[in-house]
């Protein structure tokens, strides 16, 4: 009988484990990631200069290789922030911006078919972050933590021409505090 | 020390081995695709909850290990594939003929190919093949050599050699609507094992 019941305490302790490593493994595979890229200089609310991937250095498993991306760790702890871009009309076969929360859920994704004034000013912001001010959009994150991810397909990632025009205007997004004005109104 | 003592250490021990169990097990499951899971053409999978609020606890984590920040399947659809024509595991010490007639209705497609879900090093960075890249049959239709060497078609996806599972991913963005009301009927190419290292 009793070990009955210690088999049965395991048992429930195994399906408590099961459930619960389903539920932090999102976070920790983002903080692992987190982790690679502050090992290589990156900051936290710091929009990544925009590149092409290569075999030889690429963290992120499964990578598309035909986008040249720019990408953001997203910390809101000292308040919201404001990505600002402007769509190219390079040589571009899609272009989106998307921000993911802590546990890698999409919260907003938009692309170019979804803005046919082909710019955005997007508010990223927690729950309980004030939204007053103008802008096109807004990604509200359940916690402080999450990721902004700037995707544009290359016509063809061989050809330096296309690549170059397009880092070039990639450069132009930003990513910066909001101000306070734009969030409390004063 | 008393036997209610002992009693508790027991029960706490079990509680605790059993959850490290399960931690371990959830891990152990998540490192790897799914490839049986979801809907597809031949042994092509897609899961068309992927990067979405429906995701699954099990789903959700195996993308975060193994395609971190998918997006949801109104922007890109994502089809899976980890067997040959004839069911048999892809291998890196293996070369393909990846072959299709025709190609999905959608704005943009492209076919990457990934050893233990990372691309595979050579001299021409060429990782994939697109919409916008590939060469075209007269028929319409694209046949890519996945292999060693250069094989005898326009379009050469280099494999380097070495053990490993392969991967093929297809990305379908801004998929027409009849992709995600038919997923298995989405016109995706053939897979034939050619020689092996």
């Amino acid at each position: 009988m009793r070990l009955i019941f210690l088999a049965a305490l395991a048992l429930t302790g195994g399906l408590l484990g099961w459930w619960g490593g389903l539920k932090v493994i999102p976070y920790i595979a983002t903080d692992q990631l987190f982790a690679q890229f502050r090992d290589l200089g990156r900051e936290a609310n710091v929009l990544t200069e925009p590149r092409l991937r290569f075999a030889e250095r690429n963290l992120v498993p499964m990578d598309n290789a035909d986008t040249l991306t720019r990408g953001a760790m997203i910390d809101l702890s000292q308040g919201p922030l404001v990505f600002t871009a402007t769509i190219p009309e390079l040589r571009f076969e899609y272009w989106s911006v998307s921000v993911f929360a802590h546990n890698t859920d999409t919260v907003l994704i938009h692309s170019d078919r979804d803005l046919p004034q082909r710019s955005i000013r997007l508010l990223i912001r927690t729950p309980d972050q004030p939204a007053v001010g103008v802008y096109d959009a807004e990604a509200v994150l359940p916690s402080e933590a999450g990721y902004l991810i700037v995707r544009a397909i290359a016509r063809d990632r061989n050809d330096p021409l296309i690549v170059d025009s397009m880092v070039e205007a990639l450069g132009e997004h930003s990513l910066t505090r909001a101000q306070l004005s734009e969030v409390d109104g004063g | 020390m008393t036997r209610t003592m002992l009693w508790v250490l027991a029960a706490l021990a079990s509680l605790l081995i059993g959850l490290g169990a399960g931690a371990a097990a959830a891990w152990w499951r998540t490192g790897v695709v799914d490839r049986e899971a979801g809907v597809g053409p031949g042994y092509w999978r897609a899961q068309l909850e992927v990067g979405g609020a429906r995701a699954g606890d099990f789903q959700r984590a195996v993308i975060a290990r193994t395609g971190i920040w998918a997006l949801p399947s109104s922007e890109v659809v994502y089809y899976v594939l980890e067997r040959d024509d004839e069911g048999q595991s892809l291998t890196a010490r293996c070369d393909y003929v990846i072959e299709a007639a025709t190609e999905p209705r959608t704005r943009w497609w492209s076919i990457n190919a990934y050893r233990e879900y990372r691309w595979m090093r050579n001299a021409q960075n060429r990782y994939s093949f697109t919409s916008t890249t590939i060469e075209r049959k007269a028929d319409g239709g694209y046949v890519i050599d996945l292999s060693d060497a250069r094989g005898a078609h326009p379009n050469w996806l280099p494999r380097s050699g070495g053990e490993g599972r392969l991967t093929l991913l297809f990305r379908l963005y801004h998929p027409d609507a009849s992709i995600a009301s038919n997923p298995a009927e989405t016109p995706l190419p053939s897979v034939r094992r050619g020689e092996c290292d």
